[in-house]
């Protein structure tokens, strides 16, 4: 028997190809991706492990660094590095002005940066830049930019453009920052933050001592006018004196009144200038004495500040082999704490947003590299059989021979079973090759995702095994299934023609192409005669429907979120955040800039809306009735005016609340109406007017609206960085990008599924017109032989796949529709709500995409007729 | 005889092999024939003379390597696909061994399928009527005798209205009464309707009854020779 499996593959060589290459890519897709998910995650742990990420970090207030022995004092504890961080402003080379937090490092830490470009600084001062921050604002190293490390703007050499595995989650934090685009991480070594402070404190000193001497030059002029003050006293006391001592040297009545009463006078006066100079000197020195007490205490205050260089207020540690992370970093903070260190908040490595990001990144390479697999091998499983099961069915007459000839049924299905063995190795060998690309290709992807300085591709040999397994196991499976039909064959087969097919049509075939031409009913009952593989097929066009619709379902709904946000509600191009309400004045020289147009305020507040039983912490902004910068509208699209009194609630907090229009909520113990329901799927706010806002009391943030054009940004942060009580400004377009830049890497992930979908369908479309043509290739050889042109037949077999079409968009479709609803309910939160709005459009992208798939398919199939020897399809074989 | 008739195909010089080397087989070798209009052309041979070969070559199914088909002052060797598939579709009706009838449609709709194809058809019905099976025109073919399908294969054949029928071993499948029958039906669409037929045959008999009669051996016509006076379908015993 083993000398027919090379005829055999001879004989059927292009459906064995067929064949090869659909189990080629199952075994790719589970080799490649799981390989891919390996090397990611290992390239991943390495880069944390190799860059001494920390096992666990604690935020403090700022503290000194003697506090580490505190911490390294516990056996659990190897290492404990300190470092101080900050929040402040860059200004790049071209003068925007960049939100930046800042880390210090020194030698000592040991601190490891994994640098993408350096360059010697040589005696300047430095600092690094974390890698996307500067590909996103065009800083290279070598650039010198403006960065305010304390007080003042002063330059700094970028000697490094570095990454690191805590920049692998660059975010910024909720109280401090909004979504401006321009955010990152820098770092600088402690010497320049020292070296701030010694300028501060050279600064500060310069000062004091300037106030010494004002306050010396104070007092020098106090004495001066207190001792023109005591002259006079005492020139008057003289005077009295003398006026005294002619008095009793006089005799005459008259002269004696005369000198009473001038020396009465000059008594009033010296008392005056007595009091008056007494008052004086103790104003005076009570006064300088305050002065000089402060000034006193400012240099203490000076005198007892400590350097950066012995401060802190971040704690990374690094605990031994063995310990438990978690118990271990509560013991830690208590000891903190018990210290009256105020710990802001801790975390260990698991819990981390570096974990995390690597963790959600990870997550969908894992499930594709699980299901993938399994649904190709499930489609392999398949086609394997219907090709198998065709080159039985073309084989009859021989196996009707080697059955008369004495061969077993056994070792005929073995036989099979051999080719598709052969046909399962040359698809593993592809498969590895095309994994192999795969995987490289994935790796790439990520490498320049994260970015991160080395990947490890390492090729998964337990998941190449298995798939090699699987590939050989379906294969098998699938052939012994469609060899069952073997013992069926009798060997008088060989003697006879094989029996007419049955006459009989079903009535509804019957009903159904009545009326049709001979060739169109050819071509019908062709596809109705074999129901499995009918159903088969438009089972999967059908999943192929779902999926391509499903997704643009997602892509409707991310523009749907994007419009409502950005088009609807936010008609501004700045909103300005400051700690608290900006005065009147400063509106008004804001007004005045000439590149800023309709200046508007717009308190911020977080507060938590209560009803009944139900409390929910919510964002609230106070709207003037003349502003028309922010757009409010409900869910009949109509767009509301914020009245003078009560809230406008947003109708999901509404519903969460349980409550509803005219219902009255509280926040912070004060009532309010609901006088409207808004409709916001995406970053929710509540609205009330400037006048109800009094209610409420002071603004969590002040806040400032406005319009400006984006070659004045920086101007105006310019404007804005002198104001103290400035956060940051959050540029409308920028928050767009931010937002657009999020949702195109699920736009990829909707669009890898598509094109999943158009290849299952083409898989599937091109196998069954290919297998319905080959079960029917003699008769479609007589018709040729009678004169049908190639197009004719086309034509009339295309009807198959119209009726694969029809029925798959019939039952795709609605699944689709209820696939897409459930997916995108599952997918939204709190803050983000996906809403179906496919519309028309959606659904004729579709079924128009899935029709031009089915076309195509349809044209490569029936290419292949044309390849067909007449001669030999249309003999009786003997 | 033959020279006053028209000739509808003049095949000169025709040359096919199969295979290289030693296993290389000519299965023509150097043919040359004409086909006159109206006559009933017998090719004989056993199994392997080329004669098949030689009959899907006039029919436009298969090229040879060399020579020339003129019909109609075309060169069939010179044409791609397109064109030999309009000339077998225009002048050419093919009678097979083994019927080769659509088992998924009526015998109506097999012959009515062709019938669309032919620039100046016949009618369905009258193509029936000539072969005598208008009342199982509603029949699928495996509700049919061979014999009746053979004929259903050539009423196919003849809905087109062909210049040239060409059957290829038509009784091959069938036992000698119903091929008989075959046999007579074919001698009447010549005799009566003036049709022009040639058969491939290996059975000495059958070219008794035909005008001219072609043997074949080893690829070559070894004898070419005129029938004076064909004797009737009916009376051949074979």
């Amino acid at each position: 028997m083993r000398r027919m499996l090379f005829p055999i593959i001879k004989k059927y060589l292009k459906l064995l190809i067929s064949i090869m290459l659909v189990s080629a890519m199952g075994c790719s897709i589970m080799t490649g991706l799981s390989s891919a998910y390996v090397s990611l995650e290992g390239s991943l742990n390495d880069y944390v492990t190799d860059y001494n990420y920390p096992d666990a970090v604690i935020t403090t207030d700022i503290t000194n660094r003697k506090n580490v022995s505190k911490l390294t004092a516990f056996d659990s504890v190897s290492k404990v590095n300190a470092r101080l961080f900050g929040d402040s402003y860059i200004q790049s080379k071209e003068g925007r002005y960049l939100s930046v937090r800042f880390f210090t490092f020194n030698s000592d830490d040991e601190q490891k940066f994994h640098f993408w470009s350096k360059k010697d600084s040589g005696n300047k001062d430095f600092i690094y830049l974390e890698y996307n921050y500067a590909k996103d604002n065009n800083v290279t190293a070598g650039d010198t930019i403006s960065f305010r490390l304390d007080q003042e703007y002063r330059d700094y050499f970028v000697a490094g453009i570095v990454s690191m595995p805590e920049t692998l989650s660059v975010q910024p934090t909720d109280d401090a920052f909004g979504s401006n685009a321009d955010f990152g991480y820098a770092y600088a070594p402690l010497s320049l933050l020292n070296k701030e402070y010694e300028l501060w404190y050279e600064k500060e000193s310069d000062e004091l001592e300037k106030r010494q001497s004002e306050l010396d030059k104070k007092l020098n002029d106090a004495k001066s006018t207190l001792s023109q003050s005591k002259s006079k006293l005492d020139e008057d006391k003289e005077l009295l004196s003398e006026k005294q001592a002619q008095l009793l040297e006089t005799y005459d009545e008259t002269e004696s009144e005369k000198l009473q009463s001038e020396i009465d006078k000059l008594e009033n006066t010296v008392n005056e200038e007595k009091e008056k100079y007494q008052k004086d000197r103790d104003q005076i020195l009570s006064s300088l004495e305050n002065e000089q007490e402060e000034l006193e205490d400012d240099r203490n205050d000076l005198e007892n500040s400590e350097s950066y260089d012995v401060l802190c207020d971040q704690f990374l540690i690094y605990f031994n082999e063995g310990a438990d992370k978690k118990s271990e970093l509560e013991k830690l903070k208590n000891v903190l704490e018990h210290d009256k260190i105020s710990v802001l908040s801790s975390f260990t490595y698991e819990d981390s947003a570096v974990k995390k990001r690597i963790d959600v990144n990870l997550e969908p390479i894992e499930t594709m590299s699980i299901f993938m697999p399994m649904i190709f091998f499930i489609i392999i499983l398949i086609v394997v059989f219907m090709f198998m099961s065709l080159i039985i069915k073309q084989s009859r007459r021989e196996i009707g021979i080697l059955r008369a000839l004495g061969f077993s049924k056994t070792s005929i299905k073995l036989t099979f079973c051999g080719v598709n063995l052969i046909v399962s190795v040359f698809s593993i060998l592809l498969g590895t090759l095309v994994g192999y690309l795969l995987m490289r290709y994935v790796g790439d992807y990520y490498t320049a995702f994260f970015p991160l300085p080395d990947f490890t591709y390492s090729f998964n040999s337990g998941m190449y095994i298995l798939s090699a397994v699987l590939t050989i196991i379906t294969g098998q499976i699938s052939t012994l299934i469609s060899t069952g039909t073997i013992s069926r064959i009798l060997p008088s087969e060989a003697m006879s023609r094989p029996a007419p097919e049955t006459a009989e049509l079903p009535r509804l075939v019957e009903k159904i192409t009545a009326g049709t031409s001979p060739m169109t009913k050819f071509s019908i009952t062709t596809m109705l005669r074999n129901k499995g593989r009918f159903i088969f097929s438009v089972i999967c066009i059908s999943a192929s429907v779902m999926m391509i619709f499903s997704s643009l379902a997602f892509i409707t709904s991310k523009n749907y979120l994007l419009h409502q946000l950005y088009d609807e509600r936010i008609n501004y191009d700045c909103q300005i955040f400051f700690k608290e309400d900006p005065t009147d004045e400063f509106i008004k020289e804001l007004n005045d800039l000439e590149f800023v147009t309709q200046v508007h305020r717009l308190p911020y507040y977080k507060a938590d809306i209560s009803y009944g039983k139900n409390s929910k912490s919510a964002v609230i902004n106070a709207i003037d009735s003349n502003n028309d910068l922010v757009g409010v509208y409900d869910l009949n699209d109509t767009k509301l005016d914020i009245p003078e009194s009560g809230i406008v609630l947003e109708r999901h907090l509404a519903q969460e609340l349980g409550a509803g229009k005219g219902d009255t909520v509280k926040i912070d113990g004060k009532e309010f109406k609901i006088a409207e329901l808004s409709d916001q799927c995406i970053s929710r706010v509540q609205y009330v007017s400037t006048e109800t806002a009094k209610k409420l009391g002071d603004s969590t943030f002040g806040s400032v609206i406005c319009k400006i054009s984006e070659k004045d940004e920086q101007k105006l942060q310019e404007f804005l960085t002198k104001n103290n009580s400035y956060l940051y400004s959050v540029f409308t377009r920028l928050s767009y990008q931010s937002n657009e830049k999020i949702f195109k890497t699920y736009d990829l992930a909707a669009w890898i599924i598509i094109g999943f979908a158009i290849v299952i369908g083409l898989v599937i479309v091109i196998n069954t017109a290919q297998t319905n043509l080959l079960e029917k290739k003699r008769e479609l050889c007589v018709l040729r032989t009678l004169g049908f042109r190639h197009g004719e037949i086309s034509l009339k077999w295309f009807v198959q796949s119209i009726f694969q079409f029809v029925f798959s968009c019939l039952i795709g479709l609605p699944s689709g529709v209820y696939i897409a609803k459930t997916a995108l309910f599952r997918l939204s939160t709190e803050g983000r709500e996906y809403v179906f709005a496919n519309s028309f459009s959606e659904y004729v992208f579709t079924v128009l995409l899935v029709l031009l798939y089915i076309i195509v398919s349809h044209f490569i199939a029936m290419n292949s007729m044309k390849r067909w020897d007449l001669v030999e399809s249309v003999k009786d074989k003997e | 005889m033959q020279n006053e008739k028209k000739v509808i195909l003049d095949a000169k010089g025709l040359c096919k092999s199969y295979g290289k080397g030693e296993a290389r087989v000519d299965a023509l070798d150097n043919i040359s024939l004409k086909i006159y209009e109206g006559e009933l052309l017998t090719i004989l041979g056993s199994s392997g003379s080329g004669k098949s070969t030689l009959l899907n070559s006039l029919g436009g199914m298969d090229k040879p390597d060399k020579g020339s088909i003129i019909v109609d002052g075309k060169d069939l060797c010179k044409m791609n696909d397109r064109g030999l598939t309009d000339y077998r579709r225009k002048n050419i009706g093919f009678v097979f061994q083994s019927f080769n009838l659509i088992a998924e449609l009526t015998a109506k709709e097999n012959v009515a399928m062709t019938a669309d194809t032919g620039s100046d058809p016949e009618i369905v019905e009258k193509v029936f009527d000539m072969v005598g099976l208008k009342e199982k025109m509603k029949n699928y073919p495996s509700q049919l005798s061979g014999g009746q399908q053979q004929r259903v294969s050539i009423a196919r054949a003849l809905a087109k209205n062909p210049s040239l029928l060409l059957c290829d071993e038509p009784t091959g499948a069938l036992d000698y009464e119903t091929g008989k029958q075959i046999l007579i039906e074919l001698e009447k669409l010549v005799r009566k309707h003036g049709k022009t037929v040639v058969v491939v045959t290996h059975t000495q008999e059958i070219g008794k009854m035909s005008d001219r009669i072609i043997k074949m051996r080893n690829g070559k016509i070894i004898k070419e020779s005129v029938n004076p006076e064909p004797v009737p379908a009916e009376s051949i015993e074979w």
